[in-house]
């Protein structure tokens, strides 16, 4: 089992638009998502996951609102905004630029 | 479009708060059980599904806490939330808020109210466009500046090179008659150049040109915006209207703004008119008086010290064309605001100076306090931090708390700052200049805001330190029980040190004050050299119009004084033309007969010169040494005569010879020789302080005139009465120069008392303001120190009970408790009496008849304050003696 690791630094507010981006899920479900994806490699702790929710629900980039779940459990579901939409295509731009920017710096000889 | 969602957002925290809280917690409900369930479904009993789920989430109120945190606006919404807690902490202790409310109150407070007035006097820019190149024009000689004489000032006003302007203006007061009751109105006499230097707009109209200086043409007036408010309700048509001054009818050519004042007129009322100088160029006084004030503006690119080259020089031309002048004879240039402040500075700042003593006293007291209360609270912050609160959120909580405070004290200290700034302005010396106008400016309120948030900062920071550096986890253990006191001892100390602070920055407001005050008691003994005691005196000013000429005017006084004279209640009556104290006085060289190489007299007396009626020294009680006064048959024509002043002849004549020996003024219209028939008392002319002067006084029916003569037309009345309420006659007086002219105004009327009162005004205010800020620091120390001997006996309560339990006596425990306030006591003191011994050079220009380091002051002042600080530590001492070893050591 590879190692758990926290999620880099100011990329969990793309990594959420992202997973929100291709579903409507609530908090226990997104964190879900993301360590299924990743393949338990980043976990994300409430304690960092609702902070960034409602900073995120109160920019206008995620709405949330009340639902049943597949357990017809009453919850609280997120989906991703137009002005969401669009920034998550920012932030992946600048991530892919810091990404080639770094790689870069590695790469020298 | 993002603003809008983030105002929505930003007004939802701040109002929506319940609803988003308990939507937050029904989330993390939900949330924790699809957590459950998803271990229930791996298989776990739902005890240890239960308890991982706990852990998995991490703390309710933590989540919680974050989320709030990263909201929109919580930044906001924290402060009002700590704004909140923190009235709620003072309401929980009225006695501990009100007492550090009114502390700070009156600590900015009386900051505000000084630098309102240092703002006022010293900052408020002069009513002078580009004042830094304006300068006053003195004559300089050994014994300071001197006014220029007509002679001097033609010949600086063609100084072309270094001033753009050079003018000349005296002040003098004029009389409004024609429409109603006649007025006497507060005047200058300006020429055209003096109001270019100063550079004057006009509201309406001009100024003065060339043309309107000469005397004969046309006789032209300015008026001053009150003026014109006043008496033509702002009409535009005020121009070129004719009214009559002094008798004589006047175009007014302009209104010139509120506030317009000239150099040396910044105390008293603004001048209301201004009119021409109308010099005669071509015939100018010869008599070679000082009267005239100049003022010029430099011309761009022109250095101070050029101008006062080109002022030397020009004065070194005079001196060798009339060969009369003194060797020392010079003259300069001074920047226009040192002339009109400078005098006014030092005293200013050091009040400044003192009275920001007081405030950090006061700051130091809060902060002791406030110390006093986080070591009740630590367990407080202890639980705050165990539920998820940082450093940084606790620290900024606390600061809201000290800033709450600040800010409470400092809008009561604005209040108190305005009325102590009017209470300043009413107690000031008559000779503090520029204190009218507006009372609030801006720069007052920033002040009163620095002073605030300065204080805030001062008093909030250590106690939150000491707070947030706190371990939970002792915190928690220790607190109740009263045992732990690792930090308590620290705590302990910083207050010690505080203490310390307090009593040395007490003590050197308190020598300040004791200082001063004991000068002002020097100043006070100094015997004025005449009897200020049942004196009444005033001042008259014929109009030329009615007293067109020399014998005019000398009828109208000998009628006046034979009048005065004969009113019930009064002894002797005169007139001079230099009240002592009061008026300023003019020297004017000498000649002594027989002396020097050609037996023409030699060069270098220079005494001031005062012209009196016969019984002048009878009505001031100023002794004659040797010799007669002067009589009614000291005559214009007869044996001209002079009394001289004792430093005069003393200097001159050592051998004690001066009576009968001949002097001769300097001018070329007294040419007559004069005998000195009596040697008169030194008097202290112009100032208590200075030393006096050489002095001579001229009979007024033998003082050499022209026409339409100024310096005869204005004498000071002495009326020396029965009683010693001088004040009484003032009615019988005013009658009788009313039967005598009805159109003359009398002006200046007031007790001589009163007049040599206000010749130490400056050194009473001083001594006053000093002692009041002395005082208030002394009661802050007494509480200071009283609170913190109360804070270590209560903390030492345990400690105190085992000494009484082992046998030690109650004075035993007194005086182990008096030591601890002992120690900071004498530590105090001695930083503090180094610190004055240091800065009390600062004061040595203010006092007078005791040095800076008066060994007295240095010694009793600290004395006094110890004693009165160790009573206040001597009640908790008693206190802690009678502490019962029982309850003692149940204590906590």
């Amino acid at each position: 089992m590879p190692g758990r690791s926290d999620i880099v630094r100011g990329t969990l507010d793309m990594l959420i638009l992202k997973t929100l981006s291709l579903q409507r899920l609530h908090g226990l479900g997104i964190s879900r998502r993301m360590e299924q994806i990743t393949e338990g490699t980043f976990q994300v702790k409430p304690g960092s996951l609702f902070p960034a929710l409602h900073r995120l629900e109160q920019e206008g980039w995620i709405a949330g609102s009340w639902g049943e779940s597949d357990n017809n459990r009453h919850a609280k579901f997120y989906e991703l905004t137009a002005a969401g939409r669009r920034r998550l295509g920012e932030e992946k731009q600048n991530w892919a630029q810091a990404l080639a920017a770094i790689d870069k710096i590695l790469e020298a000889t | 479009m993002r603003i809008q969602t983030r105002i929505r957002s930003l007004l939802r925290t701040l109002f929506r708060k319940e609803t988003l809280d308990a939507d937050l917690a029904e989330e993390l409900d939900s949330y924790l059980a699809m957590l459950v369930e998803e271990k229930l479904r791996a298989g776990m009993t739902p005890h240890e599904a239960r308890r991982r789920a706990r852990l998995e989430l991490g703390g309710v109120e933590q989540v919680k806490t974050g989320v709030r945190e990263r909201r929109v606006g919580a930044l906001i919404e924290t402060i009002i939330q700590d704004v909140r807690f923190a009235f709620r902490q003072f309401a929980r202790n009225p006695g501990f808020s009100a007492v550090a409310v009114l502390t700070l109150a009156l600590g900015i407070g009386a900051n505000t109210a000084v630098f309102s007035v240092v703002s006022r006097v010293l900052l408020r820019p002069l009513p002078y466009p580009d004042d830094e190149s304006v300068v006053t024009v003195w004559n300089t000689h050994v014994e300071g500046q001197l006014a220029l004489s007509e002679n001097e000032f033609l010949e600086y006003e063609g100084l072309d090179a270094p001033f753009e302007s050079l003018g000349a203006y005296r002040f003098g007061p004029l009389t409004l008659s024609g429409e109603g009751e006649a007025e006497r109105l507060p005047g200058v006499y300006a020429s055209a150049g003096a109001l270019r230097a100063l550079g004057v707009t006009p509201l309406a109209g001009r100024v003065f040109g060339p043309d309107d200086d000469l005397p004969g043409t046309a006789l032209v007036i300015l008026l001053s915006e009150p003026m014109w408010e006043r008496r033509f309700g702002r009409e535009p048509e005020v121009v070129g209207r004719i009214i009559t001054l002094n008798g004589l009818a006047r175009t007014v050519v302009g209104v010139v703004p509120a506030g317009f004042r000239l150099p040396g007129g910044f105390t008293g009322p603004a001048p209301d008119v201004i009119a021409p100088l109308g010099l005669d160029r071509a015939a100018p006084d010869t008599r070679n008086i000082h009267y005239l004030r100049g003022v010029a503006r430099l011309r761009r690119g022109v250095t101070l010290g050029q101008a006062r080259g080109a002022l030397a020089a020009a004065a070194a031309r005079i001196s060798e064309r009339l060969g009369t002048l003194p060797e020392t004879f010079s003259a300069t240039a001074i920047p226009v605001r040192e002339d009109v402040v400078g005098s006014a500075r030092t005293g200013l700042m050091i009040l400044l100076g003192a009275v920001g003593l007081v405030l950090l006293v006061a700051c130091v007291n809060i902060a002791n306090l406030l110390l006093a209360r986080s070591d009740t609270r630590i367990r407080e912050m202890a639980v705050r931090v165990s539920l998820g609160a940082g450093r940084g959120r606790l620290i900024r909580q606390l600061c809201t708390e000290t800033g709450v405070l600040a800010l409470a004290g400092g809008a009561a200290g604005l209040a108190v700052g305005v009325l102590g700034a009017r209470a300043l302005v009413a107690m000031s010396p008559p000779g503090l200049p520029r204190l009218d106008g507006v009372s609030a400016e801006p720069a007052v309120f920033g002040f009163c805001l620095f002073a605030t948030v300065s204080t805030g900062l001062i008093i909030g920071l250590l106690p939150a330190l000491r707070l947030s550096r706190e371990e939970p986890v002792g915190a928690l253990k220790g607190a109740g029980t009263g045992m732990r006191r690792g930090t308590g001892q620290a705590g302990a100390q910083t207050r010690r040190g505080l203490v310390t602070a307090q009593v040395s920055l007490a003590a050197m407001l308190s020598i300040g004050a004791g200082l001063l005050v004991r000068s002002f008691g020097e100043l006070r003994a100094v015997d004025p050299g005449f009897d200020d005691v049942g004196v009444l005196t005033l001042q008259l000013s014929l109009p030329s119009t009615s007293y067109p000429d020399h014998p005019a005017t000398r009828a109208f006084f000998d009628r006046l004084l034979v009048d005065v004279s004969a009113l019930p209640g009064v002894d002797a009556v005169a007139g001079t033309t230099s009240l002592p104290l009061a008026s300023g006085v003019g020297d004017w060289g000498v000649r002594i007969r027989g002396r020097g190489p050609d037996g023409l007299g030699e060069q270098g007396p220079v005494p001031d010169w005062i012209v009196v009626t016969p019984r002048y020294f009878e009505a001031m009680r100023i002794p004659l040494v040797e010799g007669r006064p002067f009589t009614r048959s000291d005559v214009a024509g007869g044996f001209q005569t002079a009394v001289i002043s004792e430093e005069f002849a003393r200097r001159h004549w050592p051998e004690g010879d001066a009576l009968g020996a001949q002097i001769r003024m300097s001018t070329n219209i007294d040419t007559l020789w004069r005998t000195v028939v009596g040697i008169a008392a030194d008097v202290h002319q112009t100032s208590l302080s200075d030393a006096p002067r050489p002095a001579m006084y001229l009979p007024h029916a033998q003082f050499p005139s022209t026409t339409e003569d100024w310096v005869m037309s204005q004498l000071n009345l002495v009326v020396r009465t029965h009683r010693a309420e001088a004040a009484g006659v003032a009615a019988g007086v005013r009658s009788v120069t009313g039967a005598v002219d009805p159109n003359l105004p009398i002006a200046n009327l007031r007790t001589m008392r009163e007049v040599t009162r206000d010749a130490t005004a400056t050194q009473r205010f001083q001594g006053v303001a000093f002692g009041v800020f002395a005082l208030m620091a002394l009661v802050l120390v007494v509480v200071g120190v009283y609170g913190v001997t109360v804070y270590l006996v209560a903390r030492r309560t345990r400690e105190i009970g085992i000494r009484i339990a082992l046998g030690a006596s109650p004075r035993g425990v007194r005086s182990f408790v008096l030591r601890e306030g002992l120690i900071m006591t004498a530590l105090g003191l001695a930083i503090g009496v180094a610190g004055a011994w240091m800065l009390s050079r600062l004061l040595a220009g203010l006092l007078y008849g005791v040095t800076a380091r008066d060994p007295l002051t240095f010694v009793v002042v600290p004395l006094a304050l110890g004693a009165t600080v160790l009573i206040s530590a001597a009640i908790p001492a008693a206190r802690a003696a009678r502490v019962d070893p029982l309850v003692a050591l149940r204590h906590d």
